[in-house]
């Protein structure tokens, strides 16, 4: 059994969320042996939420992560980890190390027809913020490509700086799977109130950008702006990996301990595929704080010499900050189940065809969202419970309109 | 060890909360995190705090000794 004092070597390749939390869990727990951390992009480790809000709008500097001081951090492109761990960088070096953690994420996907450009962003890193940023000032024109989270949060951003906002999303209705429909036409609806323009069921033919603006192509007719957000998704970069390419079909493919098929290699935050205890299933999540539920899960392996456990169980939980609107989304999404409505917020439980719960969406009641996520994290699957659960000791308990 | 929740930046996202339930919770009026009343600070596991505030998405929690 490895013990923690023994002197290992632990690569992490990534230097963002996941990556950072993942050091700064070793550190917290004693690590003694080495960490060293692979990042391609110049930019010291920061902070994503702020990149569509406050860092957006230029009203907070650059949060920051925390980098434990005993990490040797190191700006570096890897091209290739082979099952052994060996870590190949561009530049040419290669080190083999007695684990690697895999935490490089998504880029972000640009369909065929779009490229990035001067005028044309996604939202990865703070130097697209950054460049966003520039082109964002009163009056100006913005079309977001994608009415999921990322994209209307900064459509919300952006309107508050005083710019035109168009907002196409190619399907019927806004978040995709990520918000029960009822909450996520409360959002629209708000966004529409501030003079946001929601355009669902719009497909993009093509993006084409001259020095003074950009041209989008739609089906029927063409729109002007001055920046264009491309958020549509992101894809896991994980092709460097020297794994099965049946393992690598859609992110990297884990066990409930985040292990990849090689030994001493692990997977986590966004480009992890692991198998959830919590549904027995796999997923890929996106969210920011399953990032960090599964990187301190794997410096525990590490720590602990990777003893068996019971896996990293993780309930879904994203939220996102549009106006004064507070979105959180806990679970799994379905098209059934109760809505709750009071003057100022809005909750909704998702349940199975089986009748069981299956996860929450809330608007405007972070304490409602609380007590779903702890009875749902403790295995409240009947309905009655879980309401039981959210609305006592609820302010609004008697104020609530259902459908 | 001292705990300050920094409400300007807090927003009730409840990560705290949720990780360490026997220290944190979200007010009923507020709606933001809050220190429990019944926690007393110089017995609680000092990891599981450190935890806590490295789970705030905003680092509205700040711990010092």
């Amino acid at each position: 059994m490895i013990a923690v004092q023994d002197r290992q070597s632990v690569a992490i390749i990534g230097g963002s969320v996941a990556g950072i939390r993942c050091a700064s869990a070793l550190a917290r727990g004693g690590f003694e042996g080495s960490i060293t951390i692979y990042e391609r992009d110049a930019e010291l480790p920061h902070d994503k939420p702020q990149l569509s809000k406050e860092f957006l709008a230029g009203r907070a500097p650059l949060r920051l992560l925390d980098l434990p001081d005993r990490a040797d951090y190191r700006l570096a492109t890897v091209t290739a980890v082979t099952s052994g761990r060996q870590v190949v960088t561009q530049a040419g070096s290669a080190e083999t190390f007695d684990q690697v953690v895999v935490a490089t994420g998504c880029n972000p996907t640009f369909p065929r027809s779009i490229q990035e450009g001067n005028r044309v962003a996604a939202i990865r890193s703070a130097s697209d913020s950054r460049r966003l940023r520039g082109l964002l000032r009163p009056g100006q024109r913005l079309v977001v490509i994608g009415g999921g989270f990322l994209g209307l949060e900064a459509a919300a951003t952006a309107r508050r700086l005083g710019v035109d906002v168009v907002v196409l999303e190619a399907n019927s209705s806004l978040f995709g799977r990520g918000l029960r429909s009822e909450l996520a036409m409360m959002v629209r609806e708000r966004h529409e109130r501030d003079g946001v323009h929601i355009r669902t069921g719009e497909r993009v033919i093509a993006v084409n950008e001259s020095p003074s603006h950009v041209t989008i192509e739609l089906i029927e007719g063409t729109i002007e702006a001055d920046a264009v957000l491309v958020a549509v998704g992101a894809r896991p970069d994980v092709a460097y990996l020297q794994l099965d390419a049946a393992d690598l079909a859609n992110g990297v493919a884990c066990d409930e301990n985040l292990r990849t098929a090689a030994s001493g290699i692990y997977a986590i935050g966004d480009c992890a595929n692991f198998i959830n205890p919590m549904y027995g299933t796999r997923m890929r999540l996106e969210h920011w704080t399953s990032a960090g539920e599964q990187a301190t899960h794997v410096a525990r392996q590490i720590l602990t010499g990777n003893q068996s456990s019971d896996g990293c169980r993780v309930l879904p939980y994203a939220w996102s900050d549009q106006y004064d609107l507070h979105i959180q989304s806990i679970g799994l999404v379905s098209d059934l189940g109760p809505v709750f409505t009071s003057d100022s917020s809005a909750f909704a439980v998702s349940i199975d065809e089986a009748g069981q719960v299956v996860g929450l969406s809330v608007i405007n009641d972070p304490r409602c969202a609380l007590a779903g996520r702890r009875a749902l994290m403790a295995g409240t699957r009947d309905i009655d419970e879980l309401l039981d659960s959210v609305l006592k000791n609820h302010p609004a308990r008697t104020g609530f309109t259902t459908s | 060890m001292k705990v300050i929740i920094d409400t300007t930046l807090c927003n009730g996202y409840g990560n705290c909360a949720f990780s360490a339930p026997d220290v944190f919770d979200i007010d009923l009026a507020s709606n933001l995190a809050v220190l429990r009343d019944e926690v007393d600070l110089d017995k609680v596991d000092e990891s599981a705090l450190r935890e806590a505030a490295a789970d705030c998405p905003v680092q509205a929690i700040l711990l010092s000794s």
